[in-house]
């Protein structure tokens, strides 16, 4: 048994973190939250481990940011990422506003759709989407059609905001 | 054909769409310019959303960086409260845990022997004793014999009743405590620097019996008795003669300068317990003869003497332990040390080795095994598929190049091929072969096949996706469907 769960946490982990990463913002409560899953499995041992870890873990996510809203704690969050940074040529602070953009632009999206993002980018395919986010498969083409062109408007329409602020 | 709708279009760009699908709404795209731009439209969006989504890379270098360890049998500090699942040790955790096992353990045999050995020096007084044995016969004490003849009859300067009933009484005790300390031999003998000490604070409490002889170490509740009964007696005869007393003293106080002389192997303590222990007996018979001579005169000048002479032991009492628990933990530290460093040399020989046969085993480099032509970039692999390269998620790539179409199965043989090489945790090499299909391209596999050397093909969307490596099938899969 523990031999499965080692298995299974050296085969998950990282790419569980990551997606909780993109998710929350937040490296220590991604974590947590993955190894919160972790445990679960453990005592579950689920036959499709990729597909309920990750649906357990977003459950986690969407529990956790329930009570955080309920705490005004994601406001505060957003608020922060949004908050514009000094002006600087330097390559990291770049990044770093370019990361913060995206999430405020993700955040934008339907639960549903920014899940199901996600997810395809930790190479889910529909069937585990579908499978995980308790939709039909036929309807994972639609949701992500919609959550792509969602993003990619809303990432341009901060790009834009930034610039007419900048001006 | 109606319009091909946006979430078919997505699934054919992520691959999903069956064979026959496929073929249908290529057909459409043939006959429909509307549609064929809005595949395009949904091609970028979906290039740009991977751009967008990869710029939320964790700082800590996400899939790249290796999965933390979970190790199970790390001594000593919690230092993750995350730690959650076990994982089973490696060979060498498992080496390294029983390295440390061993050491405590021996740490532990050190202290132990250090104890014993003291022990037995202790024991070993001039002429008399068999080593290992705890008895300390009434004749060793030569206070009794200086000062009272002999430890069972009259005391010079003392015929008193009660005295001398005392002192039968203390012979009994002191017969009985030999008795007392053997049962406590088979324990660590950390019980009889208590019993010594306890012994010492005896030596000190002529004149006022006030302290409960209580060994300092819990452990041993043997010494106590033993000692208690010193105790009492001297309680009792404390109110009474003085050659009592000198006899309650004596015993212990000979008994201090041994402790003090065997239990301390440095030479440096020794000598200072040397001096300090003759000193402690020629004070206690000083004040043993005041008091013989004045039994039951004011105390005052007794008690300041024995006060001086209670401090005195106390403070040579203290530095015996200080000196001895130093030693000690010298010694469990030399013992770990000389554990640790045998470990280390051991890893150290161990990781030598593997180097060696590493580097032995692979002369060749990886372009060369992989046959890569000619190592690309990231844009240039982009021109050529049209479209972002496909990656392995959570293995990290070791280079991209152009690879000929031959090696590759069900490629277009007029065009190169991009090879995205990956090895894995074993060593052993994964080629993630990708080519953009030209229109009119036959066979192509619309679903995943495996070909004759155990390769997988598939498409995803317009790029044809070969994987190979000399990996299981069933490894091969899951590494496919971690192709983004």
């Amino acid at each position: 048994m523990t031999g499965d769960a080692g298995r299974l946490f050296e085969e998950y982990h990282d790419s569980l973190v990551r997606m909780l990463w993109r998710r929350t913002g937040d490296r220590d409560r991604a974590e947590e939250l993955a190894q919160e899953t972790f445990v679960r499995a453990v005592a579950a041992q689920p036959r499709n481990p990729r597909s309920w870890l990750f649906a357990v873990a977003l459950n986690l996510v969407r529990e956790d940011a329930r009570k955080a809203l309920r705490q005004g704690r994601r406001l505060q969050l957003l608020k922060n990422e949004l908050e514009p940074a000094a002006p600087s040529a330097d390559e990291i602070m770049e990044r770093d506003e370019r990361a913060a953009k995206v999430r405020a632009a993700l955040e934008q999206l339907n639960e549903r759709d920014r899940e199901a993002l996600l997810l395809k980018a930790e190479g889910f395919d529909y069937e585990e989407i579908a499978e995980s986010l308790g939709l039909a498969k036929g309807a994972v083409g639609t949701t992500l059609a919609r959550a792509r062109r969602r993003l990619v408007e809303a990432y341009h329409d901060m790009e834009g905001q930034a610039k007419h602020a900048a001006r | 054909m109606p319009h091909v709708d946006e979430g078919t279009l997505h699934a054919l760009l992520d691959g999903e769409l069956g064979a026959a699908e496929v073929l249908e709404v290529q057909t459409h795209f043939a006959t429909c310019a509307a549609c064929a731009a809005r595949l395009d439209e949904a091609r970028q969006m979906l290039a740009e959303t991977e751009r967008l989504v990869a710029a939320l890379e964790p700082p800590a270098g996400g899939g790249a960086a290796p999965a933390p360890r979970l190790v199970v049998g790390r001594p000593m500090i919690p230092v993750d409260p995350v730690v959650l699942i076990p994982n089973n040790p490696t060979p060498t955790e498992v080496r390294r845990s029983r390295f440390k096992i061993m050491a405590w353990a021996a740490s532990f045999l050190v202290i132990v022997g250090a104890g014993f050995l003291g022990l037995e020096m202790r024991n070993s007084l001039p002429g008399n004793h068999k080593p290992g044995s705890l008895r300390i016969r009434p004749e060793e004490f030569t206070f009794a014999n200086d000062r009272t003849a002999d430890s069972g009859g009259s005391r010079p300067g003392a015929s008193k009743p009660a005295p001398a009933a005392a002192a039968d009484s203390l012979s009994q005790s002191r017969a009985s405590s030999p008795q007392a300390l053997p049962p406590s031999a088979p324990a660590p003998p950390s019980a009889t620097p208590p019993a010594g000490r306890a012994q010492d604070k005896g030596a000190a409490n002529q004149a006022a019996p006030t302290q409960p002889k209580t060994p300092p170490t819990p452990a041993k509740p043997d010494a106590s008795p033993s000692t208690a009964k010193d105790g009492t007696p001297v309680a009792e005869l404390a109110a009474g003669a003085a050659a009592a007393k000198a006899v309650s003293g004596s015993p212990p106080g000979r008994a201090a300068p041994a402790n003090a002389q065997k239990a301390a192997p440095a030479p440096a303590a020794a000598s200072a317990k040397e001096t300090a222990g003759p000193q402690q007996p020629r004070d206690e018979s000083k004040a043993t003869d005041d008091e013989a001579a004045q039994p039951s005169q004011g105390q005052s000048a007794e008690d300041r003497a024995a006060s001086v002479d209670r401090a005195m032991s106390d403070k040579a009492t203290a530095d015996l332990d200080r000196e001895q628990m130093r030693q000690r933990a010298a010694a469990a530290t030399a013992a770990l040390d000389r554990e640790r460093e045998e470990e280390r040399a051991a890893a150290a020989e161990e990781a030598h080795r593997q180097e060696a046969a590493a580097a032995e085993s692979s002369p060749a480099t990886v372009d060369e095994k992989a046959n890569v032509s000619r190592r690309i970039g990231l844009d240039e692999a982009a021109r050529q598929l049209g479209g972002p390269l496909h990656a392995i998620d959570g293995m990290t790539r070791q280079l991209v190049g152009l690879v000929s179409p031959k090696l590759v199965p069900g490629a277009d043989t007029a065009r190169p091929v991009v090879r995205a090489v990956y090895v894995d945790r074993n060593g052993r090499t994964l080629y993630l072969d990708q080519q953009r299909v030209r229109p009119g391209q036959l066979d192509l596999p619309f679903t995943p096949q495996v070909g004759p050397n155990g390769q997988l093909s598939w498409m995803a969307g317009p790029v044809l996706l070969v994987l190979q490596s000399d990996l299981p099938q069933d490894s091969l899969r899951a590494l496919a469907r971690r192709v983004r």
